[in-house]
């Protein structure tokens, strides 16, 4: 009997799984990041040009101080690089903290082609406790269109009247008149004699 | 004799400018500038122009709106008295994104200074988190007192994309369950919501092996997660990023219900029946916090 019972409170310590019974604080660590870059509006940039491009973080509001990483999931071959920090504290409502992305489009690059980098924004949870924790994070593409080099609109042409060039005419104008005069007082002269 | 001497000295006047006329001709020298120039008639009422507009490319703010500054100056030849300031007014639109015009419009904008001529305004425009980011028109009208209108549509504010999701509760947790039973679902739906201004198409969760505090694990296997309410659907595996089927975060106003908003519901389908009983959690040792990524 006693053994029963001993085998009995057994299977129930086996049966009853006890998880997180904590019904979880309403709570959610968020943030977000100004990003340059993305599919409907590709940062351009022509061959062998670099760029630093900086992405100020939020938080949402009514949200305190989030923890934030910063990682490159896609390098494009090597063409961007994380410069500085890759995990931040962000403080709430702050906009001045930044993670910073260096681009250099390759010397070669073709005119018309596209790039893509793929960044990955991740919260670092905070101790959840006897809970599953989530740690939230969102990807996005970075893409970059190669241009060709940045060529100054010329300026609108303004229509030039060639003055040296009128004049001249106007001269040989001018000497045709005195010589078609001296031509005809000298007729005249000499009818008279 | 008379008449000689001044038609002589006339030949050579009119031969001297032909000659200086043809040298410089020849060397490239302009002796009279030709320029153009324009010549304005005003008759009665002229219609203002708006010469400029500028601003500077923001984000969203993460589930509030955005103020957007916005400057233009305008031009009338009757004086800047004749300008309506009124009418000063500017929109922002693109009907692509489901902005139409005269969503997002200022209507009373203020004018920071002028000159005979030209009066320089100052507009503010609210973009809201849920107007998708990319481009947009910027629209600047004004009217003068005789109800003639200019208007300026040549610029482009870039709305920068700002993803903000944001998931709560931040863990989930499961009332004490007996390894016989089975189909548990959480205790809390997991709720995503659309702060910023970028769609995410792609919902992956990344489930990793809960520890107990001592020994044993819930393995990853015994879960799944969906978009509907119930234990079926997708079914994770440890350290395994799992795209949800169906599962998407569009932008969306967040005080229209389900808008910019997906719900992803939780299961223990069944565990193991040698798991020992004990408290599980991804903070115990050995324990890692779920990932859910948002693409």
């Amino acid at each position: 009997m006693g053994k029963n019972r001993i085998s009995a409170i057994r299977t129930l310590r086996l049966v009853l799984i006890v998880l997180s019974v904590f019904i979880l604080i309403s709570r959610a660590d968020s943030f977000g990041a100004s990003i340059a870059c993305a599919p409907q509006t590709p940062c351009l940039m022509h061959a062998g040009e670099e760029r630093m491009f900086s992405m100020p973080f939020q938080t949402s509001p009514g949200e305190g101080d989030v923890r934030v990483k910063f990682e490159l999931l896609d390098d494009a071959g090597g063409i961007a690089q994380i410069v500085g920090d890759n995990e931040f504290l962000v403080p709430a409502g702050s906009e001045n903290v930044n993670a910073k992305l260096k681009v250099k489009i390759p010397d070669g690059a073709n005119v018309g082609s596209n790039i893509n980098v793929v960044i990955k924004f991740s919260l670092i949870p905070s101790n959840n406790g006897g809970q599953v924790g989530l740690s939230p994070s969102f990807t996005m593409n970075f893409p970059l269109s190669v241009v060709g080099e940045e060529v100054a609109p010329a300026a609108p042409s303004e229509r030039k009247v060639s003055g040296a060039g009128t004049m001249f005419f106007f001269a040989i104008g001018l000497i045709l008149v005195v010589l078609v005069a001296i031509t005809f007082v000298l007729i005249k002269n000499k009818n008279k004699q | 004799m008379v008449r000689k001497i001044t038609f002589v000295v006339g030949i050579i006047l009119v031969i001297a400018v032909a000659v200086v006329i043809l040298l410089s001709s020849l060397f490239g020298i302009d002796l009279v500038q030709f320029s153009p120039f324009n010549v304005s008639v005003q008759v009665g009422n002229s219609p203002p122009v708006i010469n400029s507009v500028d601003f500077t490319d923001v984000g969203a703010i993460l589930g509030e709106v955005r103020n957007v500054s916005i400057n233009f100056s305008a031009m009338d030849l009757n004086g800047v008295g004749n300008l309506n300031d009124l009418t000063a007014r500017v929109e922002i639109y693109n009907s692509s994104k489901g902005v139409a015009p005269g969503m997002r419009v200022n209507s009373s904008c203020s004018f920071t200074g002028s000159s005979a001529n030209t009066r320089n305004y100052t507009c503010t425009i609210g973009m809201w988190y849920f107007d998708p980011y990319g481009y947009y028109i910027v629209n600047a009208t004004i009217a003068d007192n005789g109800g003639l209108t200019a208007e300026n549509s040549s610029k482009l504010f870039n709305y920068i994309p700002v993803p903000g999701p944001v998931v709560y509760p931040n863990a989930l947790g499961w009332d004490p369950i007996t390894v016989s039973v089975i189909n548990n679902m959480s205790n809390d739906v997991l709720v995503s919501n659309n702060t910023g201004n970028v769609n995410f198409t792609n919902v992956v969760v990344t489930a990793y092996d809960l520890p107990g505090e001592g020994s044993g694990f819930i393995y990853a296997g015994n879960f799944s997660v969906s978009i509907l309410n119930g234990c079926s659907e997708d079914i994770m595996a440890n350290s395994t990023a799992l795209g949800i089927t169906g599962a998407g975060l569009p932008v969306g106003n967040l005080s229209i219900v389900d808008a910019g908003q997906e719900k992803l519901y939780f299961c223990i389908k069944a565990i193991n029946l040698d798991t020992p009983a004990t408290t599980f959690s991804s903070s115990n040792t050995g324990g890692t916090s779920w990932g859910i990524d948002f693409s």
